[in-house]
């Protein structure tokens, strides 16, 4: 039942936010240590193939790495799954637009609870400097 | 196979205490291990182990203790 029954019976939702911090050098390090293991296991091939088209175009695609591992652990936050209840991080997917922003993307176990937890309207920001990568994930719930 | 987890807790969980002097029950998250750090852990043990965590593990039960690492360990070597 919700916590705030006047704003349900009016039809007006409540909002559920996460966020998180990533050090940067710390996906460095697992970068170099695991490479591609690492890199398949936590994120999509649209995020990887972004991540590298940075790369492609003389940049660092270590913090854009790092700030999407940010957004996988912000989202994680909102989706509160119950205790025992995996997520795979690659079930949450950034999606990155040319205009320059980014929504989420959610599959498998990620979308389930989603939908059981009656979540809805995800949205998401990054950003990223060289020491330090955050997110901030936003949903409705209905 | 508690030495085995201490020794990867002691290299890849940025741990804020001695990895290798920790209770075998201790929080691994209270003990300082980031989500990130997590991860590398997982796979740090997938290498040694020659296993490969499931989505269904993907917990922090499974990874916030010695001992919940090793039970999680023992099943997935189970039969091996």
């Amino acid at each position: 039942m919700s916590s705030y029954p006047l704003l349900r019976a009016s039809g007006a939702a409540s909002l559920r936010v996460g966020t998180d911090l990533v050090d940067v050098e710390t996906v460095a390090d697992s970068i170099r240590v695991f490479g591609s293991r690492y890199l398949t296991r936590l994120f999509t091939l649209h995020e990887r193939q972004y991540c590298d088209s940075v790369t492609i175009a003389g940049g660092d695609a270590t913090p854009h790495f790092a700030a999407r591992f940010a957004a996988k652990e912000a989202v994680i936050k909102v989706l509160r799954p119950p205790r025992g209840e995996g997520v795979a991080w690659r079930s949450i997917e950034v999606r990155r637009h040319a205009a320059g922003f980014c929504t989420l993307r959610l599959h498998g176990a990620a979308r389930v609870l989603a939908r059981r937890g009656r979540l809805r309207k995800f949205a998401i920001s990054l950003t990223h400097e060289k020491q330090y990568a955050v997110a901030v994930a936003m949903c409705e719930t209905w | 196979m508690n030495d085995a987890i201490r020794a990867i807790l002691r290299d890849h969980a940025r741990l804020s205490v001695d990895a290798l002097s920790l209770a075998d029950d201790a929080d691994l998250f209270k003990a300082g291990m980031s989500s990130h750090a997590s991860v590398n852990v997982m796979l740090a043990l997938e290498g040694k182990f020659e296993v490969e965590f499931p989505d269904r593990m993907m917990t922090r039960d499974v990874f916030g203790s010695i001992e919940h690492i090793r039970g999680a360990l023992e099943e997935l070597t189970k039969g091996a």
